[in-house]
């Protein structure tokens, strides 16, 4: 049936967890549309320009521009909404950030029915495309967020579409391709097209069956042509992380300091390419699709919800939390964080909501027996960077390749002495990024009060030799009007 | 039995021969492996924070540190506080010492603000600022590149209508802590 | 139990302590057939005295006692020295031992996870040296035991013949001197041996060996520790012991003195040990080396104890050293696929 070679990756990756899935729970469960009565949207903790009226009782259509980020995306709004207020919170991120979150009453419940931009050819070139992208607020749905157009930059050679959702519990990308595998399809063929990409890899674990045959079914006549490929992984988390997945798809290993474009190789999230198919259409990025799911979820289920949708509204949207003491993490299990339940409304990266019951760890010391060091997909030490980091050695921690953590928390699940070895390491990686931003700020601020010396200095050099001049002039005058008077009294 | 003349003589001969030699290599070595030829001054002041609010009583961090390389004391950088002196303390290989408090006490990192409205366009902060952080002409509004302010107050004491203002610098807030992922069943 | 009795890698801290316990006892039962019931007394009051000194230090420190002495590091420490105390020595030997492991070895350094040294290993050395008598005559002599004559020697003192003796590798380096290897295999020790194997000693290695085998199984241990110690230790002494008349063989290396017990219990300590399989496997011949040289030129029959806390000293060098590399790090660019390769 289908034209495209299936490969099964022959490559292990080290360390990680073979984890229970739990994505039963949500796997056959109908997708339902979610329209909450209000959003709250975060807005960017750094520069960005609102584009839209924001005073209270304002009306904002569904997909018209809201405001754009420092990046240059554009956020459409995701519903016709009338503006109810502007409160201060914090961010959804895994370190919450001071922000002002803008909350907005739902008039009408439907998305934009009509192309709020003017659709692109079938062909479009890569200039459209990336304003295009960043018209529509494309960013990376699969966790990361990052805008996609910016991406598309340098000597592209590789698409690798990222289907492996390792984390267990999560289905949002499968769903995406269960659902939306034309427009997957469309917007793969757009951008090699547009790229002149030589390959195509979907890379898909081998727990996600109905997804393969989704888009082997729907696989478009102008592929045919291409070099388009699957590669099935063995589930294994986290082989779905960026570059674990393209060193086990392709064998390539990319630096932690670099990023994969550096080398021609695209990485999408196959609900960021569904999300590009239709901004081609000229609909902007105002939904996603959330599984909302864990042990603590009365009936787990999966969502298209707007961007902004309260986390209150999803969860009640699945039949709410089962009776007790429960902690609802943004992302899932492993990856995932704790969210306060003030938090604002999901954003275009929530792909899941994870709720558990809240379990107090009992701890005791490290004793090295090195569990974690097996575990961790990048083989990194984490025992002695936990023993680096208790010590207040943050150097050293680095010196033994703290930079390099994935942040997975595979190490937290293995710990037989139950340490918080993932938080630990984000506390230590946040503390150096603090220290080398205060090095660079130090550095600047030496520059400036140098230039500034400098420039005193130069300035007084000046005054003083306009003064040593002009006192020049002034005594050759002098002496003229002397040798003149001289004359005169001779 | 007493030690004739000669073998005390050949005692002290050799003693003095072997300290000679000792020390040669002991100079030799370290000339060799001397590490970074990097002046001192550098060193110090790349150890400060550069807030050049002069505070120690000097004009600038880069004065401060040829105090320092000319042995003024380590503790009286506020802004540094105890995190710049142990690392003084650890370059120059002295003690580290609490911060000495009249010059200061450590406080956040701050940023100058600008009341626009009040702001008569005088250019003396302009001037008093040490690293030309703020923007502004004769008799125009004043602003301040907040980026590239030190937080050195250096600026509030010149201003004619007292329209600078000090606010702390924002920082992200710690990461919720999340200790409990509530493992996961595994059999 | 069912917990205990649970296969795949362990889930807490007191699993791991718990899964060696377990691969401790046909060791212990094997030696309790050889050498008799002071084993056990052995294994008793090194108890006791382990959880005393545990129970004061955690006390003295300002620590909770309860997850310490719950934990089964303490007792593991004990166990682990009552088997390596010799099995007829006087009680107070194996009492004052347990306290030394646990004061010094490890409440000394901050309690469990803190020590550099193995505690067990440097309990014995301490008593090797404090008290050598005690630690080199009262070994007994495999298989010429009842439990009465066990407890008749430590009333009688240490001298009841036949009932005690030198250990085997002690046996070969002084009785022995001068014999050639057939007048050596006619001791009673190597009665229904052979090719330099003392019966009663080999069979306790070999209990210790099932015991490895179910912790490397259960992933409790890994194989590059102990199969270090013996490609060492034995590598050496194959190279060097082809006479048997003059060098201890291989076999007799191997199976007797603390080889095994060592090479499966003590070297695999995690907390003293190297931590990556590379550091653990050059840990491991650098105490198989330097067992052998004890055993060959050294002062004492057995160096395993002094080879384990030299190497103890040497981990953080060889943890530096054998860091395995990082997927990720710079100049990482590796493989087949196209690009700026």
């Amino acid at each position: 049936m289908t034209k495209y070679a299936t490969t099964l990756s022959t490559r292990r990756l080290p360390g990680g967890l073979s984890a229970p899935d739990g994505k039963g729970l949500t796997a056959q469960v109908p997708l339902r549309p979610l329209t909450p009565e209000t959003l709250r949207i975060a807005l960017p903790t750094e520069r960005y320009m609102p584009l839209a009226a924001w005073s209270i009782g304002s009306i904002i259509k569904a997909g018209a521009p809201l405001f754009m980020t420092a990046q240059g995306v554009i956020q459409a709004c995701p519903r016709t909404v009338q503006v109810t207020q502007l409160v201060d919170g914090m961010t959804l991120s895994s370190i919450p950030e001071r922000c002002q979150i803008l909350q907005l009453t739902v008039l009408e419940p439907s998305p934009p029915t009509q192309p709020c931009l003017a659709p692109l050819s079938s062909r479009p070139d890569p200039a459209d495309l990336q304003k295009r992208a960043a018209e529509a607020g494309l960013v990376g749905l699969g966790g990361a967020g990052f805008p996609a157009h910016q991406k598309w930059s340098g000597e592209l050679h590789t698409l690798v579409v990222n289907g492996a959702e390792c984390e267990p519990f999560l289905t949002a990308d499968e769903r995406v391709m269960r659902e939306r595998a034309p427009a997957i399809w469309h917007a793969i063929d757009v951008l090699m097209r547009a790229y002149s990409l030589t390959k195509c890899v979907i890379v898909l674990e081998d727990n996600t069956p109905d997804a393969l045959a989704a888009l082997q079914t729907t696989h478009p006549e102008a592929l045919q042509d291409r070099d388009v490929s699957f590669t099935i992984l063995e589930s294994r988390y986290p082989s779905g992380a960026e570059r674990q997945l393209i060193w086990l798809a392709l064998g390539l290993e990319i630096p932690t300091t670099a990023r994969p474009v550096e080398y021609g190789i695209l990485v999408h999230n196959p609900g960021t390419l569904a999300a590009l198919a239709d901004a081609i259409d000229g609909y902007p990025l105002t939904d996603r699709i959330v599984t909302v799911t864990g042990p603590s979820i009365i009936s787990p289920g999966v969502f298209r919800a707007p961007i902004g949708t309260p986390i209150n509204a999803l969860i009640a949207a699945a039949g709410g939390l089962q009776p007790g003491d429960h902690q609802v993490r943004h992302g899932g299990p492993y990856m995932g964080w704790e969210i306060p339940e003030e938090a604002p409304g999901m954003h275009a990266m929530t792909h899941c909501l994870y709720a558990a019951p809240a379990i107090a760890r009992t701890t005791s010391p490290c004793i090295r027996c090195g569990l974690c060091a097996e575990a961790c997909p990048v083989q990194l030490q984490p025992q002695q960077l936990f023993a680096a980091l208790s010590h207040g050695q943050l150097d050293h921690a680095m010196h033994e390749g703290l930079a390099h953590c994935l942040r997975c928390g595979a190490c937290d699940q293995v710990c037989p002495s139950a340490l918080p070895l993932t938080d630990q390491f984000q506390t230590g990686l946040t503390r150096q990024r603090a220290l080398s931003d205060e090095a660079k700020r130090a550095d600047r601020a030496r520059e400036r009060f140098n230039a500034r010396a400098r420039r005193l200095e130069r300035q007084a050099a000046e005054a003083e030799t306009r003064r040593h001049t002009r006192r020049q002039q002034s005594e050759s005058a002098l002496e003229r009007i002397r040798a003149a008077r001289a004359k005169e009294s001779i | 039995m007493m030690p004739s003349a000669l073998d005390v003589l050949t005692t002290i001969l050799a003693f003095t021969g072997l300290l000679a030699v000792g020390g040669l290599l002991l100079q030799t070595l370290s000339r060799r492996f001397q590490v970074d030829g990097s002046p001192l001054v550098a060193k110090i002041d790349a150890c400060l924070p550069q807030t050049q609010c002069g505070q120690c009583g000097h004009p600038g961090c880069r004065p401060y540190a040829e105090a320092i390389a000319a042995g003024e004391a380590i503790n009286k950088c506020p802004p540094g506080g105890a995190e710049t002196i142990a690392a003084l303390a650890e370059l120059l290989g002295v003690e580290a010492m609490p911060l000495d408090e009249t010059h200061g006490t450590t406080a956040e990192p701050m940023v100058a603000v600008i009341d626009e409205d009040v702001c008569i366009g005088c250019t003396k902060c302009i001037a008093a600022c040490p690293v030309d952080a703020i923007l502004g002409a004769s008799k125009r509004m004043h602003t301040v590149i907040a980026d590239e302010c030190t937080g050195c107050d250096l600026c509030l004491a010149p201003c004619p209508v007292d329209c600078i203002t000090l606010i702390p610098r924002s920082r992200p807030a710690n990461r919720i802590s999340t200790p409990s992922v509530g493992r996961l069943a595994h059999d | 139990m069912m917990r205990i009795l649970r296969w795949g890698p362990p889930r807490t801290t007191r699993e791991i302590m718990q899964a060696v316990w377990i691969a401790l006892v046909p060791g212990t039962l094997t030696s309790l057939w050889v050498f008799g019931s002071g084993v056990l007394v052995n294994i008793c009051l090194t108890a006791v005295g382990a959880l005393l000194a545990e129970w004061l230090g955690q006390r003295l420190r300002g620590c909770a006692t309860k997850p310490a002495l719950q934990d089964g590091s303490t007792l593991l420490t004990a166990w682990l020295l009552g088997l390596a105390l010799p099995p007829v020595a006087p009680l107070w030997l194996p009492l004052v031992g347990g306290m030394i492991a646990i004061g010094c070895g490890k409440q000394l350094y901050g309690g469990l996870g803190q020590n550099p040294l193995n505690p067990a290993m440097l309990a014995y050395a301490i008593l090797l040296i404090g008290a050598p008598v005690a630690m080199t005559t009262g070994w007994a002599v495999p298989f010429q035991h009842a439990p009465t004559v066990t407890v008749q020697a430590w009333l009688h003192g240490m001298t009841a013949d036949g009932v005690t003796g030198a250990t085997v590798l002690d046996l070969y380096r002084t009785t022995f001197e001068g014999l050639t290897a057939p007048e050596i295999a006619l001791h009673p020790m190597f009665e229904g041996g052979g090719f330099g194997i003392a019966p009663g000693v080999a069979w306790v290695a070999l209990s210790h060996v099932v015991g490895g085998i179910y912790l490397l199984s259960r992933r409790v241990i890994r194989w590059q520790a102990p199969v270090g110690v013996l490609v060492g230790l034995l590598g050496l002494a194959a190279f060097f012991g082809i006479d048997p008349d003059n060098q201890v063989p291989v076999l007799t290396h191997a199976l007797a003195g603390a080889t095994i017990f060592a090479a499966l219990f003590i070297v695999t300590d995690p907390v003293s040990g190297a931590t990556s399989p590379r550091g653990q496997w050059w840990f491991g011949v650098g105490v198989g080396v330097i067992t052998y040289l004890i055993r060959t030129y050294g002062l004492y029959p057995d160096g395993i104890a002094f080879a384990v806390l030299i190497m103890n000293f040497c981990v953080p060098w060889i943890d530096q050293y054998t860091r395995p590399r990082i997927h990720g790090e710079v100049h990482a660019i590796r493989g087949t696929g196209r690009g700026r390769l």
